[in-house]
């Protein structure tokens, strides 16, 4: 019994490494200019505008009233961020054009 | 009633920071400082059918619950720390209803997610407290644009649903979230961990969870000319459930708007050495703004699994989704059909199939 868990073990496991290769064979089918981006994480809240908090995604509480969140904030989970900061989201939505923050008035602090 | 009194405070409070934010008077005290509040609402309804009823369940989808978050980030340089709690709010979770409990009275809607500081540099990042371990998400890399109602973790849209056995003509106790399990890793859980700048594409990340467990995990994501392409792979260390844990997943996306994803993942678990479970799982789909309002996605897709809960258990099911976004109401519409069948090794046991279909909308606020 022990022996053919072990096989079993040993096969699932080259399953595993066979999609990989398959993975690495289609990167070399698309070859071309080679881009950054940051793929989606499944059941997370998805990056975008919300409905409420428009074209930010959330409220934001900010001397610079969130003029610098893109650059600021982090992905939802570990090991979630593998693209290089001004890369394009993967499943592409209609942004509405950030406001301009030389535009704004800041409160008096 | 315990539950509406907390669930009404927390709305209030919502409110009336909203209110505050929206009166562009509330600031923070320093520079260089932000504090953030976002969420969403992820409501639908789950119809299903064992073989011997149909039932009608009000649901909150738990591919992605509905939950709210606060981000706090101080930035100086190319130095930032961070800190996120983040909270679910699912009452009649797709995971927790089944024909005997359609109110699902008996578990907290309130769940913690999140609640971690972390620590971000020019040499990787440090993540403290609860959050995503390095394996979390490893077995979920999906680009097909379904994902908030189908991917590699099928049992979360019917997971409660129970199995009705036509020789005893009853329901059984054996549930489909028990016997179609993604093994995404160590989940999240208290731990610290660590993730490498990213090279070429390429990420490694490790972390130390509480209880004598760890984890690594390696991630890719890059375009490649008319593919994009994103893959992970995880070696996770178990204690009670399981030994090791091996899982993966690869997604590649065309500019054309095919798309294909690949998952799966094997457990030794020494204590029992006849039970190997493992799963394979596969999409294929289709991802285009085939109207101006928003993307439209379709996908369908398969799970074989054995002996996930028991020795030589076959779980199988075969799946559909549908999703469209609504730009301007930052809002997805979806549509899921999924059949369940499991096959046990047991003469005296005729497990009927499940057939479950989910509708909803997901809010971003």
């Amino acid at each position: 019994m022990v022996m053919r868990s072990r096989r079993r073990y040993r096969r699932g496991l080259l399953h595993l490494l066979s999609i990989t290769l398959f993975g690495f064979g289609l990167m070399a089918i698309g070859c071309g200019p080679v881009k950054p981006f940051e793929p989606p994480q499944a059941g997370e809240i998805p990056n975008g505008p919300g409905l409420f908090t428009g074209s930010q995604g959330a409220l934001v509480l900010s001397r610079d009233l969130g003029a610098k969140r893109a650059k600021t904030v982090p992905n939802d989970t570990q090991g979630g961020k593998t693209a290089a900061p001004g890369s394009v989201p993967s499943a592409p939505r209609q942004a509405p054009a950030a406001p301009d923050a030389s535009s704004r008035k800041t409160p008096p602090l | 009633m315990r539950r509406l009194s907390i669930a009404s405070v927390i709305v209030i409070a919502l409110v009336l920071m909203a209110f505050g934010f929206a009166s562009a008077q509330v600031i923070a005290g320093e520079k260089n400082v932000s504090l953030e509040l976002s969420g969403q609402l992820n409501r639908g309804l789950l119809i299903t059918n064992d073989g011997d009823s149909t039932d009608v369940f009000n649901v909150d989808n738990d591919n992605s619950s509905s939950r709210f978050r606060l981000v706090g980030i101080y930035k100086n340089h190319n130095f930032s720390v961070g800190s996120r709690i983040e909270v679910q709010v699912e009452s009649n979770s797709t995971s927790d209803v089944n024909q005997n409990n359609k109110r699902d009275d008996d578990s907290d809607f309130f769940g913690l997610r999140k609640a971690e500081l972390w620590f971000d540099t020019p040499f990787g990042q440090l993540w403290v407290g609860q959050g995503s371990t390095a394996s979390d998400g490893t077995a979920e890399m999906d680009l097909s644009g379904t994902a908030v109602v189908t991917y590699s973790a099928i049992n979360e849209l019917a997971g409660g649903i129970l199995f009705y056995d036509d020789t005893a003509n009853a329901l059984t106790d054996t549930d489909v979230g028990s016997v179609f399990a993604n093994f995404d890793g160590l989940s999240r859980d208290d731990r610290i961990g660590y993730d490498t700048p990213t090279f070429a594409g390429f990420k490694l990340s490790g972390s130390w969870v509480t209880d004598d467990r760890w984890d690594l995990a390696a991630r890719y994501a890059r375009e490649f000319g008319v593919i994009k392409l994103a893959a992970a792979m995880s070696y996770a260390k178990g204690k009670s459930a399981f030994d090791s844990q091996v899982a993966g997943s690869l997604s590649a996306l065309h500019t054309s708007g095919l798309n294909a994803t690949f998952a799966g993942a094997i457990r030794d678990i020494d204590s029992d050495d006849d039970r190997d479970p493992y799963y394979i799982y596969c999409k294929l789909g289709y991802t285009q703004k085939l109207v101006s309002f928003g993307q439209t996605s379709f996908s369908i897709d398969y799970y074989y699994g054995e002996d996930i809960a028991a020795v030589k258990d076959e779980s199988q099911s075969i799946g559909f989704g549908f999703v469209q976004e609504i730009d301007a109401f930052a809002t997805a519409l979806y549509l899921g059909l999924r059949n369940y069948d499991l096959e046990r090794d047991d003469a005296g046991l005729d497990l009927h199939n499940i057939f479950a279909v989910l509708t909803g909308a997901r809010v971003k606020f």
